[in-house]
């Protein structure tokens, strides 16, 4: 389980996080939703060590993992990287790099948990090319590399930062074809998008953040069975009372 | 450790291009420029019954023809130093270019931070030094050329180390003595070092990090030159210290300031450091 | 293995390239030098060092010869800074360094007997109006016990663009005195040891000599002391007469012809002819030396009397002097050779010495005399290792003590084509 407790941010005189507090269970597929600028993007990446925060924990399977009080000491760094494979919203390599000089990036450095076999599924799955460049592939292609980037690692815990943004239709289909996959089998997934209603269906959890604190946070099959209520219906009335 | 030479091979991979591009561009400038000054100073010694044989040259070695033409060997070396000056930020900032950058990549690898800090320490160096390889082995090459071209009744023997010192910027970059050598590339990575700091202080904690960056750079070159520079103003004297004493403080000084400056900008690559 | 091949390949160029640069560097050394020591005890060049300029079809690069070797100024770093040593400390025992931090080299502020050292130097502390009050530091130490006592006293206040300065320290007694050069006159303040000024004495010379300087045909200046830290009971005082001679004639005019061979003399002084195979040096229009009168002031007896007199007959070369426990020694020197005239302090005599470049192994570059010997650097001329060396004379028995060459100290040094021109020597 990651748990994070008390998350503060501030960015100069912007505090955008206020004490947030949320956890994402193995096994099941957590939204973190929330206004443009609400942070979401900002949690992601301070699970991932990406950017320090103020103050507040951030434990992956009981493990202190918060820059700040741990000053990623240790092993910490490959704690980190072999439990949580990070998906951003552009894929973090090199544009000249070729598709293939990038699957061999990550089986060189990811040598423990890097899974050749379902990286080559996954390329075909998505009809991807080993000689393109990645700088020449368009926003929708490029989304689905990542996800191989992300995926192919056998990690516990996967973070996704707006998946779906951008992209063609025909992209987003197969990105959200994923989740129905395998490869998303028993790991814990946090998400954040703006596009619900694509993945409203798949989503399990989802903790609605507003104004720097979690606002609510429920299960998404429990809202519709007890109170007949879509995720969109109860965004709508946190957002807009 | 094995990922810090993987590392350390991506990082020269990736400056590979623009290292050949330095290495050719000065191979073949300075082989270019000896031919065409050789032939010169060929010509002038030919004898020609219509001139004074006063005025005609005597005999050369490779040595005047580096010496003579200073600003133009030393121009393509000056190219590489400018260049690999520039990279030495470079080299950090590219990562973080655009969004989505390869920082990511970089800092999400299980391995530790500081293999981050180190590959590109050792890439840089192995950048500078091969270029110096480079014109040591342009140098013999230059020696070759003369000697092709020269009819050996125009030509004096030169020794290996005149070469080098025929040209000051070349001299400077490449001294005699392997103990100066060790003094001033010594201070050189000490100097590299507080560069990659300044560059890891800038990029954390923004807007305020460039002007811990600043300060930090600032603190860097006024502690170590200024530890030397006040010795000329006497203030040794007065505080009875020998000559020794103030040297060897300021040896200490530099190698303090280098350690502190690796702890320091690893230190900020874990704890403090921001995409 | 092979993925890597780029990175390995340019590690191995890289680091290579630069070993053997210095691999090379190593086998094929620059020429080196070393000072060897051909007659006499080798004790007297021990901290010797000759800067010279080495150059082959080459650039010139100065170095440094000493006894170990030689050493090119280009290549010297941080790694080969040595201990920086005092000249003297070797004699104040085993609390030398701690006293000797932060103090002037020159011997001259030092007083030393087999007890104790005593160590003086004025201060200037400004004062109002931009004038200044002169005050001197004075510092004692027992050379067993290491105890030290330090005190300062002010000398003279209200000072206005004076520069005074200690030329020599004595102690007599329960009291110091310290010799001081005060604008052109000399004073010795006489201090008592718990730090009171007791007395000032004016150094005053006969009228003429004070008339003579203030016309400009005088000129006065402190003899220079081969061991200023030694207690003594006088300090010198040259008074150079400058103008023409008395019938008018310019004595350069009448120099003789310089007659062959060179041997030291025994002659009493008289009108300067040409030294037997020396020649004049320098005619040139600077104003003639016609003669320099020593006079001694006495510690003792707290005044000055003259002690003897050099008739120079309108020199115009530049004469050195130094003060021995016995003698004092004027000489000139140029490339043909060396003249001395040597005064015995007890009765005034002076004997003439000449040391032409044969007798001396080659033609003099400089010189410097310490402790009762004058070293002379000689060279050739001409680039080559014949007649450069070191030649030390002992001024007292006006006789050679001591001779070095400098001489090859690897197979490069000998190539026939590389010159060494000597520049400068001295004791470090």
């Amino acid at each position: 389980m990651i748990e994070i407790e008390n998350l503060q941010k501030r960015y100069l005189r912007k505090h955008v996080l206020r004490g947030v507090s949320f956890t994402v269970e193995p096994g099941l597929i957590t939204c973190l939703a929330g206004l443009n600028g609400a942070g979401k993007s900002t949690i992601l990446k301070a699970i991932m060590g990406l950017v320090p925060v103020d103050g507040g924990s951030i434990r992956i399977d009981g493990r202190e993992t918060a820059l700040h009080l741990t000053g990623n000491r240790g092993q910490l760094n490959r704690y980190r990287a072999l439990k949580v494979a990070f998906i951003p919203d552009r894929p973090a390599m090199p544009p000249s790099m070729k598709v293939g000089e990038a699957l061999r990036f990550m089986a060189d450095f990811y040598p423990a948990i890097w899974n050749e076999e379902k990286a080559r599924d996954m390329l075909a799955f998505f009809e991807l090319g080993e000689g393109e460049r990645l700088g020449s592939l368009s926003r929708g292609t490029a989304a689905k590399f990542n996800l191989v980037l992300g995926l192919a690692l056998e990690t516990p815990y996967v973070l996704m930062d707006e998946p779906f943004s951008g992209i063609d239709l025909f992209s987003r289909e197969a990105i959200a074809d994923v989740f129905s996959t395998g490869w998303l089998e028993g790991r814990g997934v946090l998400i954040t998008t703006h596009e619900i209603r694509e993945v409203e269906h798949l989503i399990d959890r989802v903790v609605l953040l507003k104004d720097g604190v979690v606002a609510k946070t429920f299960d998404s099959e429990e809202m519709r069975l007890a109170e007949n209520k879509s995720i969109v219906d109860i965004m709508r009335e946190v957002y807009r009372p | 450790m094995k990922a810090l030479l993987k590392l350390i091979h991506f990082e020269v991979r990736r400056f590979r291009w623009f290292l050949f591009g330095l290495m050719a561009m000065t191979a073949l400038y300075q082989m270019a420029v000896t031919v065409v000054y050789a032939l010169g100073e060929r010509a002038l010694r030919m004898p020609d019954p219509g001139r004074d044989p006063e005025t005609i040259p005597g005999p050369m070695s490779v040595y005047h023809l580096l010496s003579r033409h200073q600003e133009t060997y030393a121009l393509p070396v000056l190219v590489c130093v400018v260049s690999l000056l520039l990279y030495a930020f470079l080299i950090w900032y590219r990562d973080w270019l655009g969004r989505g950058a390869f920082i990511y990549r970089l800092l999400m690898l299980p391995q530790p931070r500081a293999y981050l800090y180190l590959s590109k320490l050792a890439a840089m160096l192995l950048f500078i030094f091969s270029l110096l390889s480079l014109q040591l082995a342009l140098l013999l090459v230059i020696e070759g050329i003369f000697s092709a071209i020269m009819p050996a009744e125009f030509r004096l023997e030169a020794r290996f180390a005149d070469l080098v010192a025929g040209n000051e910027l070349i001299a400077f970059l490449l001294p005699v003595s392997p103990k100066v050598f060790l003094q001033y590339y010594g201070m050189g990575i000490v100097l590299l070092l507080a560069a990659f700091t300044a560059i890891l202080l800038e990029r954390s904690r923004r807007p305020a990090g460039i002007v811990l960056a600043l300060a930090y750079a600032a603190a860097m070159l006024v502690i170590p030159f200024g530890v030397i520079l006040a010795g000329a103003t006497g203030l040794y004297e007065s505080l009875g210290l020998y000559i020794h004493e103030i040297i060897w403080t300021a040896v200490g000084v530099w190698l303090a300031g280098g350690a502190l400056a690796a702890w320091l900008g690893i230190r900020v690559l874990n704890k403090n450091v921001s995409v | 293995m092979k993925r890597y091949l780029l990175t390995v390949l340019l590690a191995v160029f890289a680091l290579g390239g630069i070993g053997t640069y210095y691999v090379h560097g190593a086998v094929h050394p620059l020429p080196a030098y070393r000072i060897a020591v051909t007659e006499g005890d080798e004790a007297l060049f021990d901290r010797l060092v000759v800067t010279a300029f080495q150059s082959h079809p080459s650039p010139p690069r100065q170095l440094e010869i000493s006894l170990a070797g030689s050493e090119y100024e280009h290549e010297r770093s941080v790694f080969d800074i040595r201990r920086s040593i005092h000249p003297l400390e070797a004699e104040l025992g085993v609390h030398a360094r701690r006293f000797l931090r932060g103090k002037w080299a020159s011997p001259v502020n030092f007083y030393l007997d087999g007890q104790t050292v005593v160590y003086a130097e004025t201060q200037d502390v400004p004062a109002a109006d931009g004038r200044a009050d002169v005050f001197v530091n004075v510092e004692m130490m027992d050379l067993e016990s290491g105890k030290r006592s330090d005190f300062r006293v002010l000398l003279e206040s209200g000072v206005a663009g004076l520069w005074p300065y200690v030329a020599d320290v004595q102690r007599i007694g329960e009291e110091l005195h310290l010799f001081v050069e005060y604008g052109g006159e000399y004073r010795v303040y006489v201090l008592a040891m718990d730090g009171r000024l007791v007395r000032m004495v004016q150094v005053s010379l006969p009228p003429a000599v004070l008339e003579g300087e203030r016309d400009g045909s005088v000129r006065m200046s402190l003899a220079a002391n081969h061991r200023p830290q030694d207690p003594k009971s006088v300090v010198g005082i040259l008074v150079k007469i400058y103008g023409t001679r008395e019938d008018g004639t310019d004595p350069a005019d009448g120099g003789q012809e310089a007659p062959a061979g060179g041997t030291m003399t025994g002659e009493s002084a008289g009108d300067l002819g040409d030294p037997p195979g020396l020649t004049r040096m320098d005619a040139g229009d600077g104003p003639r030396l016609q003669r320099i009168d020593l006079y001694v002031y006495d510690y003792a007896a707290e005044d000055v009397r003259p002690a003897g007199r050099y008739e120079l007959g309108g020199s115009t070369e530049q004469w050195y002097n130094l003060m021995t426990g016995r003698h004092h020694v004027l000489y000139r020197y140029g490339e043909n050779g060396l003249e001395m005239l040597r005064m015995s302090l007890a009765d005034g005599g002076v004997e003439r010495f000449v040391y032409t470049a044969e007798q001396l192994g080659g033609h003099p570059v400089r010189t410097f005399t310490r402790e009762g010997h004058l070293y002379v650097l000689t060279h050739a001329g001409d680039g080559s290792l014949e007649g450069a060396g070191i030649t030390v004379l002992d001024l007292d028995r006006a006789a050679v003590a001591a001779r070095a060459v400098v001489a090859p100290a690897n197979r490069a040094a000998e190539d026939p084509a590389v010159t060494l021109l000597l520049e400068d020597f001295a004791l470090r």
